[in-house]
């Protein structure tokens, strides 16, 4: 008993400043956040992100996974949080809890041919992925990056694509171009004629909005990648984080500690997997 | 651990002298006529064949609102003794809260520092509800264990099962005859008759494996459709049921100290699973209706090892639409039958 009196507060926050706002696009900033103690996550895991006296939200940070008082997040401004925490300016006080989920399964994508997919603002989580992967390049034999958003305009982490071009055999593509974009037209889809791997052995991840996931997962089948391969994050109401508000069960599921990574052969079918 | 039961008897008339005793160090609460349990005061009327009780075991350890964070203090307070438990609630509050709460990692200090507080003394049903159905979901209207102590009244006595040293500190003022073969036989009869009485309420059995596969099983849009036609989104059903716990956590910060307010949430709520992109899995009234069906009688068995209806019927007796959740499940068999 004495020892169970010790159990931590499930709900307890790290006090975060917001360090740098970045604007991304028009509608997605990236805050670098300053927390007042060390939290350590892995790539893909969550946190909630609390803007005080507004709410709270969960996001997967973008930032370099590990133990540190650093964190990157970027966030869509699409609600009541993220508006007001769009607003937020350096020295602004935040608040963060987690990490939780299991994140990206790192080991089983490990000296293997690797497709990432990524869709609008879906490419943040993937950015913490592309970190590890840079700072572990040796085992990964081959990566493919494939990005696709709206416009030109909407592209994030701008900054960063020269270098991942000279690293990943890098393809982007917008639903609607400008002059001067001479890249693909079309959805992300369009781009998988381009990937040049071993499907009977590569591995996929894929991150975006359901829609674009959807039609993804349904891509990579057909060029006979298996759903066991393929790996999605889900997009849910987490609320609580750790299993004990069921707000994010999509059927037998909890996204929140299950996912919020699934093996694709796991959540096929599951009805509102993709709504 | 197997404890020894101990079962006492005493007139009934002699229980307000033990509730008087309890309440010197603790606080009482009892069945009122409104079924709601309240403080007890000495003298007070306490209607012991209520059912449902209103305010179940839920809310003395999940209450509606509870600050959650930003108020870590816990000053020791008086243990609460709830007095008139009925067994399907402390099959729900052992099975599915204590489950969630406090075995799942990570455990719930708020709810912990709630449970450890309180005392359970349970109470046979006698004169169940029309809309009690423990019986087909695996319940008995009476408690053998996991209470601190049963209270059974048969004719003009009461016997009393003690279940824990707790429960036995309770009676250890008072001198009291162990129970004769003779009492318990009658208590048993009683049992027999009660539990056989509310069978009737309901015949579709509970069957583990069964009914939860009909209830995944089923995706005529019109089934669930037709049945939720009166559904008014209120929430109702949710929120007297002793297994749902669904909660949002609400933000109260002031200034700088970060606090957060725990509140119970209906998965009927059009905005429940809805994330602030606009995506909802469940958009449809429909697809919430049998959610809650699929919570309860498929998800529920498997993560707690009972089903998630304790057949209590305060969702029956709540509803203003008038939906009874035994006519939902009826109509599922009947369609697969025939």
């Amino acid at each position: 008993m004495k020892k169970q009196d010790k159990i931590a507060n499930p709900y307890k926050i790290i006090k975060a400043k917001v360090a740098q706002v970045s604007d991304e696009t028009p509608s997605i900033k990236t805050f670098s956040l300053e927390l007042e103690e060390e939290l350590g996550f892995s790539t893909g895991q969550f946190i909630q992100l609390t803007v005080p006296g507004i709410g709270e939200a969960p996001f997967t940070p973008s930032s370099k996974s590990g133990v540190s008082k650093k964190m990157d997040v970027t966030v869509m401004n699409v609600g009541v949080a993220t508006g007001e925490l769009h607003k937020k300016k350096k020295g602004a006080l935040l608040a963060v809890r987690g990490p939780y989920g299991n994140g990206f399964p790192v080991e089983k994508l490990r000296d293997r041919e690797l497709i990432i997919v990524g869709g609008g603002c879906g490419i943040a989580p993937l950015r913490s992925l592309i970190h590890e992967i840079l700072s572990d390049r040796t085992r990964y034999p081959k990566v493919t990056l494939l990005y696709g958003c709206r416009s030109p305009q909407d592209i994030i982490y701008k900054e960063s694509y020269d270098n991942w071009q000279q690293q990943f055999e890098l393809h982007r593509t917008v639903d609607k171009a400008h002059s001067g974009w001479d890249e693909n037209e079309g959805v992300v889809t369009d781009l998988f004629e381009r990937i040049d791997v071993d499907t009977k052995t590569c591995a996929a991840v894929v991150v975006g909005p359901p829609v674009m996931m959807k039609f993804s997962v349904k891509g990579l089948e057909e060029m006979g990648i298996s759903g066991d391969r393929i790996y999605v994050s889900l997009e849910k109401n987490m609320t609580c984080g750790f299993g004990k508000c069921r707000h994010c069960m999509v059927g037998p599921y909890y996204v929140c500690k299950d996912g919020p990574v699934f093996e694709y052969s796991r959540v096929k079918g599951v009805p509102g997997v993709w709504d | 651990m197997q404890h020894e039961i101990n079962t006492f008897k005493f007139l009934s008339l002699k229980l307000n002298q033990i509730l008087n005793t309890w309440s010197v160090d603790n606080l009482v609460f009892v069945p009122s006529d409104k079924g709601l349990l309240i403080r007890y005061n000495e003298g007070m009327k306490i209607y012991w064949d209520e059912v449902p009780v209103w305010t179940g075991v839920k809310e003395f350890v999940f209450p509606g609102r509870n600050m959650v964070l930003g108020n870590e203090d816990f000053p020791k307070e008086k243990p609460i003794i709830l007095v008139g438990v009925r067994n399907c609630d402390l099959r729900a509050l052992i099975n599915v809260y204590d489950n969630i709460f406090l075995k799942e990692e990570p455990a719930d200090l708020n709810y912990k520092k709630l449970r450890e507080r309180l005392l359970l003394v349970t109470v046979d049903c006698n004169n169940p509800a029309e809309s009690c159905f423990c019986v087909s979901t695996g319940g008995r209207p009476y408690t053998e264990n996991g209470s601190d102590v049963n209270l059974s009244f048969v004719e003009e006595y009461v016997t009393a099962d003690v279940f824990t040293e707790k429960g036995k500190e309770l009676f250890s003022d008072f001198d009291l005859k162990r129970a004769s073969e003779k009492e318990l036989q009658k208590r048993e009869d009683r049992r027999t008759t009660v539990t056989s009485k509310i069978s009737k309420n309901y015949e579709l059995k509970y069957d583990k494996d069964d009914l939860g596969k009909l209830v995944e099983s089923n995706n005529d849009e019109n089934y669930w459709m037709e049945k939720s036609t009166t559904c008014m989104q209120c929430g109702g059903c949710n929120f007297c049921c002793p297994t749902c716990y669904c909660n949002v956590l609400n933000e109260v910060s002031r200034k700088k100290t970060i606090r957060k307010v725990l509140q119970w949430d209906s998965c009927q709520f059009p905005g429940y699973a809805r994330v602030a992109g606009g995506a909802n899995p469940r958009v449809k009234l429909w697809q919430r209706f049998k959610n809650r069906y699929y919570c309860k009688f498929t998800l529920m068995p498997g993560e707690f090892g009972i089903c998630g209806c304790t057949g209590c019927g305060r969702c029956i007796q709540t509803c203003p639409g008038e939906i009874d959740i035994r006519d939902t499940l009826r109509g599922l068999k009947d369609e697969k039958t025939g």
